[in-house]
């Protein structure tokens, strides 16, 4: 008997509790502006945290407010969330919360259709990156030793020839770099520990301070790094 | 009966303080005493809660007394608090968007907070009337605000002061909380129940 009663008085409070809570967050249901819903719809929603938000809704809520840069989701970067972004950001507000109430209250097909109408399917997404193979990643490693400037500009990236930046590793990219072909800003990777700005400052060093570097550091790659940090 | 109310309340804020000598709720004893105005957001709700869990904590122990199955008291006041935890999340949202923005996360976090669990149990183990439960559970919100809000004041001032290297941070903060509950040893034997 007791287990009998055990298990009505469990299932009642629990079906109870549960009954009780639904009717109280629909009775007290908080209508939110439709403009951050759409736009977390937008985000990848893995909540990674890599904006510095604690969560993807809290990332929406910032970017609504318009106190955030609107490519500060890393993951999202690369599958054209920023331009989605500045669709629904951009959106005249009275067409967004048409578009709302038109598709039930969901923001993903509010999402779908508002960016349809901006002709968003236009927006390519960004090919995926290949990785470059061993041989291309030695042969423009070997190329290094001939350019001194591109030889401490390796030093400053992160060196996991990712080929996001589009060339084959990361000696390609430090040669390109040092001949200014190319943006450091390309090194998504190192977005987060300042690439571009250490680059910036490798170009100010003088060409005979270079050749200094390199002769005292004997072209260590990590003697290199600790040099020009001082 | 005054006097047993007004002991019960002392006894619960000073001598048998939650945090300082109980060591319960310690979590957040340690997790939002960096800053004076977190803490006293979180005792705030803190207290209330508390309240409201002994309340209706208390009501239910009768039911489950009479249906003969006090050995459930932890898991049904668990599902209780749990699920009177997210209701006042929900109306403070609707009603208080500033209050619910100034408790933040510390409002859900409450639910897994043994302070208040521990709470109910004991009313239940005292055998408390309700007006003494409700007494009880004042005085345990009060207590924990106090040794809360005075922890963080601390802390607050050791941020600024010269602490050696090893020390820093969390090292210091445990020190001082040990410190703090043996100057609360000092209330002990100071109300006799």
């Amino acid at each position: 008997m007791t287990i009998v009663y055990s298990v009505l008085l469990m299932a009642i409070l629990g079906i109870g509790a549960g009954v009780f809570l639904a009717y109280a967050s629909a009775k007290f249901a908080v209508k939110e502006d439709p403009r951050t819903k759409l736009i977390e719809a937008a985000l990848p929603g893995v909540n990674c945290g890599a904006c510095g938000y604690p969560g993807c809704p809290a990332f929406a809520k910032a970017v609504a407010a318009g106190s955030v840069s609107l490519d500060g989701c890393l993951p999202g970067k690369r599958s054209g969330v920023p331009e989605k972004l500045k669709i629904v950001v951009e959106a005249d507000p009275e067409k967004l919360i048409s578009f709302f109430e038109e598709s039930g209250e969901d923001a993903q097909k509010a999402l779908e259709k508002l960016l349809e109408a901006a002709g968003a399917k236009a927006i390519p997404a960004p090919a995926r990156p290949t990785r470059p193979s061993q041989e291309e990643i030695d042969t423009f490693k070997a190329k290094l030793k001939d350019n001194n400037r591109a030889m401490v500009i390796y030093s400053v990236l992160p060196n996991i020839n990712c080929g996001i930046c589009g060339a084959p590793g990361c000696a390609a990219f430090a040669l390109k770099l040092s001949a200014k072909e190319d943006s450091a800003d390309k090194c998504i990777p190192g977005k987060r520990q300042n690439t571009s700005q250490k680059v910036e400052k490798i170009f100010t060093i003088s060409e005979p301070d270079i050749e200094k570097i390199l002769n005292e550091t004997a072209g260590d790659i990590a003697e290199i790094k600790k040099r020009l940090e001082v | 009966m005054t006097t047993r109310l007004v002991f019960i309340f002392l006894s619960a804020i000073l001598v048998n303080n939650f945090v300082l000598s109980r060591f319960l709720g310690i979590c957040p004893f340690l997790g939002v005493s960096k800053k004076v105005d977190t803490a006293v957001g979180m005792s705030i709700a803190v207290l209330f809660v508390m309240i409201m869990a002994s309340i209706i904590t208390w009501l239910l122990n009768i039911l489950l007394v009479s249906l003969g199955l006090p050995f459930l008291t932890t898991i049904v006041f668990i599902l209780i608090i749990a699920t009177l935890v997210q209701f006042v999340e929900i109306v403070l949202k609707k009603t208080s968007p500033s209050l619910y923005e100034a408790l933040g996360i510390f409002l859900p976090l409450i639910t897994t907070n043994c302070a208040i669990l521990g709470l109910a149990l004991l009313n239940v183990q005292q055998n408390y009337s309700l007006l003494e439960t409700i007494v009880n559970a004042a005085g345990a919100g009060l207590g924990f605000g106090l040794a809360l809000i005075l922890f963080s004041t601390i802390r607050e001032r050791m941020d600024i002061s010269d602490v050696p290297e090893p020390f820093k941070g969390t090292a210091s903060a445990l020190i001082t909380a040990g410190l703090l509950s043996m100057a609360f040893m000092g209330f002990q034997g100071l109300v006799k129940l």
